[in-house]
């Protein structure tokens, strides 16, 4: 199985169970090279899921030694995602206890609500929203748990009023991402969070109910992390796309509205572009319609490109951002954070104030340069 | 209705050939192979042991004391894990 062969092969392991997906399973089993492959690939990309999904209906037909191993990987993927959706139930109750209101983002809500089969959609850490002003004390009750914060604060204040999550480590290793909005700056600036605090869709975990994002702030949440948070999409997310998009219960006209007013329009189009095409799915609905026909402004293509293609580049993030800060005060906040991080986060980045600042001036000229010639 | 029952607050998963259980007080989750998940489907309303082996006979065309051998040592696990409970 060549490189190419065993990238189409995987995509056809994230298209499964959609309806009409285009790249398709071999109709015989794989010899045990490219099934090494596969299953390595899988368990790397988070679709242990839809592997055995696939298996369980023969559409991928196995050895008995290959099912066998598929069954294992999926039991331990099944395991884990077990294991943090406890870690998951105990969050919602200290912070129950503690007065703060919290919606599941992602993984376990995408499961539950979102996917016909939990045991299809695996997940490998716990997201959870809070209210920017709860943030802090959020941060508390897990630290006093026993979690520790990854990296400190850019300056103090910068998470609540900035921020898009934090990340803490649970001590048996789990990680926590702890959420003020859905994305980095400056599509992130740009939410209004507001609107993700509308009435929260339950599901049971246990015997608890956990709330998650209602159907279309969920669907956009999946598009920003397709779209946004790696270059090139990954799999699992765009399955996720294409999966609240055809099967979920989201309303278009609804999605659309909040794009707009989130500026999220071209995030959305991207993701829902990139879904269609890498997995190929051949459904036409709505919004796959919408995105194929929707042309980003320069403004938005600019915004795109510093989170796609600039990456980590703060000084060009920051300057991105700026018009999304309302007011000189938090504008000026904002730049007094990004020009000048307090010594526990420079030292955590192993980075010196003069190489952060040196680092700054060069991606902005660089900015600057490219403008010129865009 | 009295009967063996899923205890609250068990999480669980189906899996490829079985199904994955994680009681409220259980350090490693459970693995069940497929004739335990069987089972496991069965326990979501209250069900007596002897109804529980002979629907499950009755599924695989078997023998039901021979399911019931096979049945009441894992329900003892389940038990013991806390991951069942008899509802009087």
């Amino acid at each position: 199985m060549s490189g190419r062969t065993g990238a189409a092969l995987l995509r056809a392991v994230a298209a499964y169970g959609l309806s009409a997906a285009g790249p398709s399973l071999p109709p015989r089993p794989l010899d045990d090279g490219a099934w090494d492959r596969l299953l390595a690939a899988v368990r790397v990309h988070r679709l242990d899921g839809l592997l055995a999904a696939a298996v369980s209906a023969d559409a991928l037909p196995t050895t008995p030694q290959q099912r066998e191993e598929a069954a294992r990987a999926h039991t331990a993927a099944m395991a884990t995602c077990l294991a943090l959706e406890r870690l998951l139930c105990d969050i919602d109750e200290e912070f129950d206890a503690a007065h703060i209101p919290l919606r599941v983002l992602k993984g376990s809500a995408f499961a539950h609500l979102d996917y016909g089969d939990p045991a299809v959609r695996c997940f490998r850490d716990v997201d959870v929203l809070v209210p920017a002003q709860h943030l802090e004390q959020a941060v508390g009750v897990l630290v006093a748990a026993g979690c520790k914060r990854q990296v400190p604060e850019l300056r103090p204040g910068f998470d609540r009023r900035f921020g898009k999550s934090l990340t803490l480590t649970v001590p048996d290793g789990f990680e926590i991402d702890l959420h003020r909005t859905l994305a980095l700056e400056p599509f992130g600036l740009a939410i209004d969070t507001d609107d993700l605090w509308d009435a929260g869709e339950p599901f049971r975990v246990g015997d608890r109910t956990l709330l998650a994002l209602p159907a279309e702030q969920r669907l956009l949440h999946a598009c920003y992390h397709a779209a946004l948070d790696n270059n090139p999409p990954q799999l699992l997310p765009l399955r996720d796309v294409a999966q609240l998009a055809l099967e979920g219960v989201a309303d278009p006209g609804r999605v659309l509205v909040l794009a707009d007013r989130w500026a999220g329009a071209a995030v959305l189009a991207r993701a829902v572009r990139e879904a269609w095409d890498t997995l190929g799915v051949a459904d036409a609905v709505h919004l796959s319609e919408w995105a194929k026909r929707y042309r980003p402004t320069r403004q938005e293509s600019r915004m795109l490109l510093v989170h796609t293609v600039l990456g980590r580049r703060h000084a060009e993030k920051a300057v991105a951002a700026l018009s999304f800060i309302p007011g000189v005060d938090a504008k000026a906040a904002y730049l007094h954070a990004m020009l000048l991080p307090q010594r526990a986060f420079l030292r955590q980045r192993g980075v010196g104030y003069s190489n952060w600042l040196r680092q700054g001036v060069r991606s902005l000229l660089s900015a600057r340069h490219r403008g010129r010639h865009a | 209705m009295s009967g063996w029952v899923r205890a609250p607050g068990v999480l669980w998963r189906t899996a490829l050939d079985g199904a994955v259980l994680l009681p409220p007080d259980a350090d490693e989750p459970l693995v069940l192979n497929a004739p335990g998940a069987a089972l496991w489907a069965l326990l979501a309303e209250p069900i007596e042991f002897d109804a529980a082996a002979a629907a499950l006979a009755e599924e695989a065309q078997v023998d039901t004391e021979r399911v019931a051998d096979d049945i009441a040592p894992l329900l003892r696990e389940l038990d013991a894990a806390g991951a069942v409970t008899y509802q009087p």
